[in-house]
């Protein structure tokens, strides 16, 4: 394999390991079209790589990086590339294993084959480490992931938040049709001569929901906070009526903060602004639960659904549990969104056990691809 | 490139302005028979570029707007039920073979096509836009898979009909759902982004003649920054040109600060966005 054709198996094994799904096909395609077009300007260079290993606007910051990473250097020793390129273009074209021009060739084949195994065994290399953003789970994003992995992986909760937009519309539409009426068909047939030429069915009037946000942002949660802070801002675009409260062992309202501050500055804004922080500092559930039911219990009612964000490590503080059965008895659902992993539920002094008993339903919620689903469970 | 500049240039005199990476993707569409998955925000010019290819190649453009629960019948084709049952009464007491009947009233005369059939049936070279894909359910994105791969649709009553000529297609989607990735698999993706500053500033002298130099600039200069904020919605292109149009028909030499605070609700389309825009120019 020459210089170039490496270089661009390397970059396409890159975009795999963010991530990325490029197919064979899409590989192939790639190969020919960089044939056809002139390397000259970089743009062009540029668009024929992103035009057809790219298919999701979510990864086009990623896609970038990548690009640089491996033709930063490139306009420099360019014709040359070029050049090789095009003279070894059917060996390349063989090297994929999937092109139909040398299909047909047997002298190729066992080559071919080899050929086909390396890259087989590439394939299962890169999924070993496979960094896919969506997989990534909080905490390994938080503490050793790049904090350009972080921005990454906020730049994709827009893109949730558009998912769930566009399923909750259908779901919308789709339970629109409620039971026959039979009142509005009878008086409909009258205009065709008393046949029922148009069935009517009544509209199913659907309760809007109020919304209460509780987040935990202390730093046993930090790698948590962040996404949590900005579903309940998208939250806020999506229903009439959000509010929304942080706490660490005080709680206090957010709403109007989140209102007024773009996702991406969030938690710090909170920190500095919010009154979360009581006497001790540290996390206190059993606190934090009570004072958000003394100062705001008086506004739940029957249509709010309570969505808690947090790892529910008490720090040994006094879980309080009477309170969150309090909460559950008033209002509809309570669903809690733990970003630990099943099985350490309950250890230490994870105290989810107690409180799940009070909950409508409890979901862990360690990666984006865990919130997705969760998401488009509850929507 | 000359092909690309030739691209450009025709795109050009067809009324759209196209930067070297959307002539690149429509050269290699173009060479590969491949269609074009166009995304973008609301308002880039999604829409008008496969509008002004169809015009470049001198070509019909069939346009199927795509909904929410759009089915085969909307979108392919189509009985005409009405007219088979006048046949078949005008018929009635003719004696006829029934199978014979049953022939005629199942012949081309009797069907509807609906855009897709309509692209792939025509006499000569289409240019077929599928707008906003995204909101079709996962059915008819199957159904549409087919008719990309293959350029044939196959009606049960009639056989399969395959393509005298394969059709230019452009899809553009508005993200709103992950399309699948058989679908994605078969095309170009073309994402466009709102325009560098310069380009800005060659669409509105396109689209609105005796726009001057220094105005056009002055528009641009600001609309950049007002797309700096962080708003519900951007100011898209189209209403770009608005503005721009809104600026000569009141007879403005210069942009001030008054004129945009008068016209944001030209450009902008929220509440709070103007309420935004309006407190940061006054602090400037």
């Amino acid at each position: 394999m020459n210089a170039i054709t490496g270089q661009i198996q390397h970059f396409i094994e890159d975009l795999r390991g963010a991530g990325i799904s490029v197919s064979p096909g899409s590989m192939e395609e790639c190969y020919r079209s960089l044939l056809l077009t002139d390397w000259s300007s970089e743009v062009v260079f540029y668009t024929t790589l992103f035009c057809t290993l790219l298919k999701e606007s979510a990864f086009i910051a990623i896609f970038q990086e990548i690009y640089n990473k491996h033709f930063h250097s490139f306009t420099t020793n360019q014709p040359e590339l070029e050049e090789e390129f095009r003279r070894l273009s059917a060996i390349t074209l063989n090297i994929i294993g999937f092109g139909q021009a040398n299909s047909g060739k047997k002298s190729d084949q066992e080559e071919q084959e080899n050929n086909n195994h390396q890259s087989c065994q590439r394939r299962v290399d890169s999924k070993n480490h496979h960094k896919d953003l969506f997989a990534l789970d909080f905490y390994t994003a938080t503490y050793s992931a790049s904090v350009e992995d972080i921005r990454k992986m906020e730049q994709l909760i827009p893109l949730l938040g558009k998912r769930m937009a566009s399923k909750m519309i259908i779901k919308k539409r789709r339970h629109q049709t409620g039971n026959f009426d039979f009142r509005r068909t009878m008086r409909s047939s009258m205009s065709t001569g008393g046949v029922p030429v148009e069935i009517m069915v009544k509209k199913k009037i659907r309760e809007k929901p109020v919304i209460f946000a509780l987040c935990d942002v202390s730093w046993s949660c930090l790698h948590f906070s962040y996404f949590s802070l900005s579903l309940v801002y998208l939250l806020e675009k999506f229903y009439r009526q959000v509010r929304s409260f942080a706490f660490i062992d005080e709680t206090d309202e957010i709403t109007s903060l989140i209102k007024r501050e773009s996702y991406n500055n969030l938690r710090p804004k909170v920190l500095t602004e919010a009154n979360v922080c009581g006497n001790s500092g540290y996390t206190n559930y059993g606190q934090s639960l009570s004072s958000f039911y003394n100062q705001y219990g008086k506004d739940l009612s029957h249509k709010a659904y309570v969505l808690i964000f947090g790892d529910a490590r008490t720090n040994w503080f006094a879980t309080n549990p009477d309170v969150l059965k309090d909460i559950q008895r008033k209002v509809k659902r309570v669903y809690w969104f733990n970003p630990e992993p099943k099985d350490e539920w309950g250890s230490g002094d994870s105290e989810i056990l107690i409180y799940q008993k009070y909950c409508t339903r409890v979901f862990e919620c360690c990666n984006l691809s865990q919130l997705a689903q969760v998401i488009s469970d509850i929507v | 490139m000359e092909e690309i500049k030739l691209i450009k240039e025709k795109m050009y005199r067809a009324g759209y302005i196209c930067d070297d990476g959307s002539a690149t993707v429509l050269f290699l569409a173009e060479q590969l028979h491949k269609p074009i998955l166009v995304e973008g925000p609301a308002g880039v010019g999604k829409t008008s570029i496969a509008q002004a290819f169809a015009r470049t190649k001198e070509l019909p453009l069939i346009r199927l707007q795509c909904y929410e629960g759009i089915d085969e019948a909307r979108a392919l084709y189509e009985w005409n039920y009405k007219k088979q049952l006048l046949h078949i009464q005008a018929v009635a007491n003719q004696n006829l073979d029934v199978s014979e009947v049953e022939k005629e009233i199942f012949s081309e005369d009797f069907l509807l096509s609906r855009p897709l059939l309509q692209a792939i049936t025509s006499a000569g070279r289409t240019c077929l836009l599928i707008d906003e894909i995204d909101k079709v359910d996962f059915e008819f994105e199957a159904m549409l898979l087919e008719l990309l791969s293959e350029f044939q649709v196959t009606l049960p009553e009639f056989g399969t009909v395959q393509a005298h000529h394969i059709p230019f297609v452009f899809l553009t989607s508005n993200a709103t759902r992950e399309l699948s990735e058989a679908l994605k698999r078969r095309c170009l993706y073309l994402y466009l982004d709102f325009p560098r500053a310069e380009i800005e500033k060659m669409i509105l002298e396109l689209k609105v003649p005796h726009l001057s130099h220094n105005l056009s600039s002055q528009l641009v200069e600001a609309l950049h920054q007002i797309r700096q904020m962080n708003l519900r919605k951007q100011p898209s292109i189209a209403e770009s040109i608005d503005w721009a149009f809104s600026l000569l028909a009141m007879g403005r030499e210069d942009i001030n600060s008054d004129f945009i605070m008068e016209t944001l609700n030209v450009i902008l389309k929220y509440q709070e966005d103007i309420n935004q825009v309006r407190t940061s120019f006054a602090k400037a």
